[in-house]
């Protein structure tokens, strides 16, 4: 019997981990996919391709925001590896730099929301701060594969 | 018996020596001949601001640039110092700012245009390969003449310089001298009179292929996959197929490479990463018709498959 439990303690800690690991790395995919779509519809907006609708633009910086916010939690230890993972092993040996990036990617959109521009002149230059992010933090942290 | 035994000595002594000697002569740098043809007369101001574009198309301070400038108003500090690890071993880019004690400051233009095209340094050494010379290898001498003004324009620092930390033979630069005899000009071949600009600019300013073309063991580019995209040399990150292939640019229009590389991001929205940020940092400042000469260069290769 004892035999048994710890078996199933040992499952449970090995796979029960690996399934957390998992985890974290579908969410911080799903999180940059939910930022990507809503760049591909605010950039041609920026640039005058499409026309500029305020409300859309907050609403969907909102929606970046909030997968923002707990993006830098999607990083445990364990997660370096795996499921097609391009996290750079720079996340965790520099950690603290990373969460600084992360800090800053939400802190601009929250700067970019408060503000909720209804021209494009204003939206304008707070979009370029907010994807200023973008190639900052992958020119460390991301690897393509 | 015996006057055999001494002949066979004899004879391998002759032939190790015979190598040795072989490998002295390939190793030992050659005195090219080279000079700059139609020497720019003009203003030196617009020479240094001419300068200044190729200097960001070459992307010099993305490996030079030991300090980061605050601004982009202020001129680089080309300081060096940067670290760049490869499976050779360790790099450190030198100090080329114009301080004549620790930069490039004592060079004259000839000794300039010889590190550029040939890989020489002043002391007639060799440099290693990690300083793209065999693209820059085909730069125009006007060209040289602004990147000298400009460079020497530039506010000097006294750093000094590191040494790298290379695997043995790699130790000794004279081992680079078989380097160079391998790795076959990509360019020279089917260099035309009037070499199209956006050729011009990624295969030699711009030294695209020194990371998009993948090398051999020894780090010999293949001119077979030129642009086929290949993996860094410090083995973690891909450098993509930039030819039309389905891994490539094939379904990149003219205008989404130019928007790639003014923003950075691709036409799916995907965003730049890597060494390849400080590349669009640089060309932020290039006239746009220099990069749809770089994209129109681009759209004309034809499919290669990287990965076979």
């Amino acid at each position: 019997m004892k035999k048994i439990i710890l078996i199933a303690i040992c499952y449970t800690l090995t796979f029960g981990n690996t399934f957390a690991n998992e985890k974290a790395i579908t969410d911080r995919q799903a999180a940059m996919k939910t930022i990507r779509e809503s760049v591909k519809i605010l950039f041609p907006m920026a640039k005058g391709r499409s026309e500029y609708d305020g409300f859309l633009a907050t609403s969907l910086l909102e929606d970046m925001l909030e997968v923002a916010k707990p993006y830098k939690t999607f990083f445990p230890k364990g997660s370096e590896l795996g499921w097609d993972t391009e996290a750079a092993p720079t996340i965790w040996s520099n950690r603290s730099e990373f969460d600084i990036a992360a800090d800053q990617f939400v802190s601009d959109l929250e700067i970019a929301i408060e503000f909720a521009p209804e021209e494009l002149k204003e939206f304008q230059p707070l979009f370029k701060k907010v994807t200023s992010n973008c190639g900052n933090c992958h020119e460390t942290f991301r690897i393509k594969k | 018996m015996n006057s055999s035994y001494y002949k066979r000595l004899c004879f391998a002594f002759f032939l190790v020596a015979s190598i040795l000697f072989a490998l002295f002569l390939l190793t030992t740098p050659t005195n090219k001949k080279f000079t700059i043809k139609n020497v720019p007369t003009q203003d030196r101001n617009l020479s240094i601001k001419a300068g200044e574009t190729l200097f960001k198309i070459g992307g010099c301070g993305s490996c030079h640039e030991g300090i980061e400038s605050k601004s982009d108003s202020e001129p680089p500090i080309l300081s060096g110092g940067k670290i760049f690890k490869t499976k050779f071993g360790k790099f450190y880019s030198p100090n080329i700012s114009p301080d004549k004690e620790f930069g490039i400051g004592g060079w004259t233009l000839k000794e300039f245009s010889y590190s550029l095209k040939f890989g020489l340094s002043p002391n007639n050494e060799h440099y290693y390969p990690a300083f793209p010379y065999s693209s820059y290898n085909q730069l125009k001498s006007n060209d040289i003449v602004d990147l000298y003004n400009y460079i020497m324009s530039l506010p000097s620092d006294q750093s000094l310089n590191k040494s790298h930390e290379l695997i043995f033979p790699l130790s000794n630069r004279r081992i680079i001298g078989l380097w160079k005899i391998l790795q076959p000009n990509h360019i020279s071949k089917n260099i035309e009179s009037g070499m199209a600009r956006g050729k011009y600019l990624v295969n030699v300013l711009g030294h695209c292929g020194e990371c998009h073309t993948p090398r051999s063991f020894l780090g010999i580019k293949q001119n077979d996959k030129w642009l086929a995209g290949a993996r860094l040399l410090d083995s973690k990150s891909f450098a993509p197929n930039l030819t039309n292939h389905k891994d490539g640019l094939k379904s990149w229009t003219q205008e989404d490479i130019v928007s790639y590389l003014k923003t950075g991001f691709t036409p799916d929205f995907d965003s730049v990463g890597g060494p390849m940020v400080s590349v669009v940092e640089n060309l932020a400042v290039v006239p746009d018709h220099d990069l749809y000469s770089i994209a129109q260069y681009l759209k004309s290769l034809s499919p290669i498959d990287g990965k076979k």
